[in-house]
């Protein structure tokens, strides 16, 4: 039979300080990250900071500069442009930021007829408008929070009744560790803030969260076995190297769907694969190297025997 | 082989084929052209719609259409009135919505004071928004008197020759800039004018200077009579004019309790020139929207479009006795506080009544007032506070790459398991695609909305059956490595990976539940494949792979 890993004996537990240390340096990141966005200052999609979304594109050509000034001069001095490279030459993402009270959709009634008026023989064509109320994009972060804490709960609880209270904790601090981790990238990365984005966030955490639950499945069954011989450490680093053959079939396969549909899925979902990606790695490295070393270390400062 | 494995496969096999009956109009339907949609639209337009409903929902992203949620405004409500006036307001604007047309709005409740309108596949966007938003309450009022009306309008000239202009000015500056604005927006969004651009709504305060020259009628110079109506003409230019001087506190002052100005619900042409209609109603409303019992747009012997209403007995005896004791006066019809007519009345009307629309309303205009009259007055206003609208094209074009991606990642994740286990890859394979078939039959007969984070979820699924499989195999290859028969190899593998498949689903499905309670649109359509997916999943990687395995369990070679 095709066999990509023969049996392995990885010292993860031992590399356990390094990827500590880098986990530190990138949780840090994703904290700023996190920080960032709730002040506003990261790049926040309409939907969390209120505001109207214009995409669509022109029959021919027009230059960002021109359009800049065109909105400047009709009030929308404020506006983000993005020329955005799609099938169709001359898109454009035409973003204002709502800080009235006034009907949304007067606000892209209005940027249309600016363009009309602005460019009165050259069409725009008018692909999505999206127009979000300031009241609403609040609640939809307040959502995005409770969404985010009941996830966790749920987690939480139920490794603890399937395993025991500390794997419980560890799984859960190292998902939010991977949800962190991949926040900050993304952060790093400037990559636009949207429901779908959390929705990707909030996915990869369920999903790195079958990855850790497969190693300690396996810690749990070798513990059993080993209970006499009492070498804790070892133990774990054998669960691991057992079922790293799994993982990574599992990890690449799932990586090669997802990458079809980063590459080949079109505008709207490429972020939101693109987190998926970095969190199915993330989500990898963190299985090996922090959810069992969690463990370990509570387990040196308060010894237990495991049943 | 034994009776029970027997029974499984029937049911599988039962399975496979309701999966395939249930999408087969699905497919019918995607599959058929626009020209061959048109046929069948005009030979047996029953059997289109049938075809529709029964294929799979598609979601706002991947079909088009409209998003909004109104935000009911509560400010003129009571306490306990509130969630009463929403209900009202959903059953209103459900309404008003099934009169327009759309194939499956989806109109629901939001938080206490919200309401959520889904138009798929919605072209006509703005009449959408405006049948939705508007208040339309309907309302019959008396205009005042000319002697009256005639006195009231010297009174405030007299008032505003003797003010200070200077303040008007200052305020005239501000509101010209808004004015600017709006002018621009009626401009744009209904270009029906054709009239070259109005800047800034007119020099209000620079012409107020200049004409100084009428400082005898500084406020009527800008009205005008004529003969069809009792109202007075304010040509467009000139509108923020004298709505700034109607807005003075000395003039506010002078108006009657009982009376107020209103404008005409659109501006007119008459001779090469546009103006709007301005009248001093009584603000008495001598009979309301509420009569109303029946609206239906018509043509009138101008071929103009007009709205003929029938009212209830009540309403009726009401109406004839206002009417009959006000012949030849003029009644105003407002809608919203617009005039939309003020006829004249000839002679006692008892219980039907027409109102007319003036020359540049269209026929679709009067089918909206139908419309919203037919469904009834909204209890408070409401705004539009979220709006997303997605153009066809763009719904097309996701449809077109989504599907395109999951084929692509769907063939390599085959074509990886079927190399790297051989045979038992094969059978792998065979339960990610029967997965996929009963999923989205689920999601075809459950009428669940594909999205386009949907198809994302459905791709997740199959990362999923792949990963439990992946489970099951590399613990038979582990186990058939300690030396045990194949027959024990594969029932230590099927339990030991069990448990570990059972978590990770539902670590999956927790995440996946919470998506769904608080996503909207196209999360939910996320949540909702990732969920059903799972459960699938469960069935197709655990079951029927089990079964493949134990009827070859005879054989003494594993091809895995």
């Amino acid at each position: 039979m095709l066999q990509i890993l023969e049996k392995t004996n990885i010292n993860f537990i031992g590399k356990r300080h390094y990827a500590l240390a880098v986990s530190g340096v990138l949780v840090l990141l994703g904290i700023v990250a996190f920080v960032s966005i709730f002040l506003g200052k990261a790049n926040l999609g309409i939907d969390f900071a209120g505001g109207t979304m214009v995409e669509g594109y022109f029959e021919k050509q027009v230059s960002i500069g021109d359009l800049r000034s065109a909105l400047s001069r009709n009030r929308f001095d404020d506006a983000s442009i993005q020329s955005l490279a799609r099938e169709k030459p001359n898109y454009f993402t035409i973003r204002v930021k709502t800080t009235t009270d006034e009907e949304v959709t007067k606000i892209s009634k209005d940027i249309l007829s600016v363009l009309a008026n602005e460019f009165p023989d050259n069409k725009f064509h008018l692909d999505s408008v999206d127009g979000i109320g300031p009241a609403v994009g609040k609640t939809l972060q307040k959502q995005a929070r409770m969404a985010v804490l009941l996830a966790a709960l749920g987690i939480l609880i139920y490794i603890w009744i399937r395993f025991d209270f500390r794997f419980g904790v560890a799984a859960t601090i190292a998902t939010f560790h991977d949800v962190l981790v991949v926040l900050g990238i993304l952060f790093l990365l400037h990559r636009e803030m949207t429901l779908l984005i959390i929705t990707a966030l909030l996915t990869l955490g369920g999903y790195s969260l079958t990855d850790k639950v497969v190693v300690y499945d396996r810690v749990r069954e070798n513990l059993k076995l080993f209970r006499k011989k009492g070498d804790f450490i070892t133990t774990i680093n054998t669960s691991i190297n057992e079922v790293l053959s799994r993982t990574i079939i599992t990890v690449f396969t799932t990586f090669m769907a997802v990458f079809a549909i980063f590459i080949a899925g079109g505008e709207v979902i490429h972020d939101f694969a693109l987190a998926l990606l970095i969190g199915m790695i993330v989500g990898t490295y963190s299985s090996w190297f922090i959810a069992s070393s969690i463990i370990v270390e509570w387990e040196k400062r308060a010894p237990k025997r495991f049943k | 082989m034994k009776k029970s494995q027997l029974y499984l496969i029937l049911l599988i096999s039962v399975l496979i084929i309701a999966s395939l009956w249930a999408l087969y109009p699905s497919f019918k339907w995607w599959g058929m052209s626009e020209a061959e949609k048109q046929a069948l639209r005009s030979t047996e337009p029953q059997e289109l719609i049938n075809l529709e409903r029964k294929s799979m929902k598609l979601g706002l992203d991947l079909q088009g259409g409209m998003h909004v949620v109104l935000q009911v405004d509560k400010s003129k409500l009571k306490e306990g009135e509130m969630s009463d006036a929403v209900d009202r307001a959903l059953e209103i604007i459900r309404n008003r919505v099934d009169q327009f047309g759309v194939a499956e709005p989806l109109i629901h409740k939001s938080g206490g004071d919200r309401i959520v309108v889904e138009l798929p596949g919605l072209q006509d966007v703005e009449r959408a928004q405006s049948l939705i938003g508007q208040t339309a309450q309907l309302e019959f009022k008396l205009l005042e008197t000319s002697d009256n009306t005639n006195s009231i309008l010297k009174r405030i000239d007299q008032v505003l020759s003797k003010a200070d202009t200077s303040s008007i000015k200052e305020e005239g500056k501000a509101a010209e800039k808004k004015e600017g604005e709006q002018g621009k927006e009626e401009k744009g969004a209904k270009d029906l004018f054709g009239e070259s651009k109005t800047d800034s709504a007119g020099d209000t305060t620079a012409l107020l200077e200049e004409e100084e020259g009428d400082r005898e009628r500084p406020f009527t110079q800008y009205l005008e009579s004529y003969e069809r109506s009792y109202g007075f003409m304010v040509l467009v230019d000139e509108k923020p004019k004298v709505e700034l001087l109607l807005n003075q506190p000395q003039v506010k002052a002078l108006i009657p309790d009982d009376v107020e100005f209103a404008w005409s619900t659109r501006a007119e042409t008459f001779q090469n020139q546009k103006f709007w209609s301005l009248y001093l109603l009584k603000k008495r409303v001598e009979l309301s929207g509420n009569y109303l019992v029946d609206a239906k747009p018509r043509y009138d012997q101008f071929r103009k479009p007009e709205v003929n209403f029938t009212l209830t007995k009540q309403g009726g005896r009401i109406f004839a006795r206002v009417t009959g004791a006000n012949i030849d006066k003029p009644l105003a019809i407002t809608l919203d506080g617009r005039v939309e007519s003020a006829p004249i009345i000839r002679s006692k009307i008892r219980d039907t009544g027409v109102i007319e629309m003036g020359g540049v309303a269209t026929i679709e205009d009067a089918t909206d007032l139908s419309i919203v009259l037919r469904a009834g007055a909204l209890p408070a206003p409401v705004k539009i506070i979220e709006n997303r609208v997605i153009g066809p094209s763009l719904g097309q074009d996701s449809i077109r790459k989504g599907t395109t991606a999951a084929l692509v990642g769907f063939g390599l994740v085959l074509l990886f398991l079927a190399v790297y286990y051989r045979l038992s890859g094969i059978i792998a394979d065979m339960s990610i695609i029967l997965n996929c078939i009963f999923l989205m039959a689920a999601m075809a007969a459950l009428r669940a909305t594909l999205t386009l984070p949907g198809i994302a979820g459905i791709i997740l699924t199959v990362g999923m059956s792949d990963d439990a499989c992946v489970l099951i195999f590399e613990r038979i290859r582990e186990e058939m490595k300690t030396g045990k028969t194949i027959r024990a190899a594969i029932d230590a593998g099927y339990k030991r990976a069990l448990l570990a498949i059972i978590d990770s689903h539902v670590t999956t499905l927790i995440t996946a539940a919470v998506l769904f309670q608080f996503g909207t649109g196209p999360v939910k359509g996320f949540a909702v494949s990732l969920s059903l997916g799972v459960f699938i999943n469960l069935f197709t990687s655990v079951v029927i792979t089990r079964l493949v395995f134990d009827i070859r369990k005879e054989y003494r070679t594993l091809s895995i």
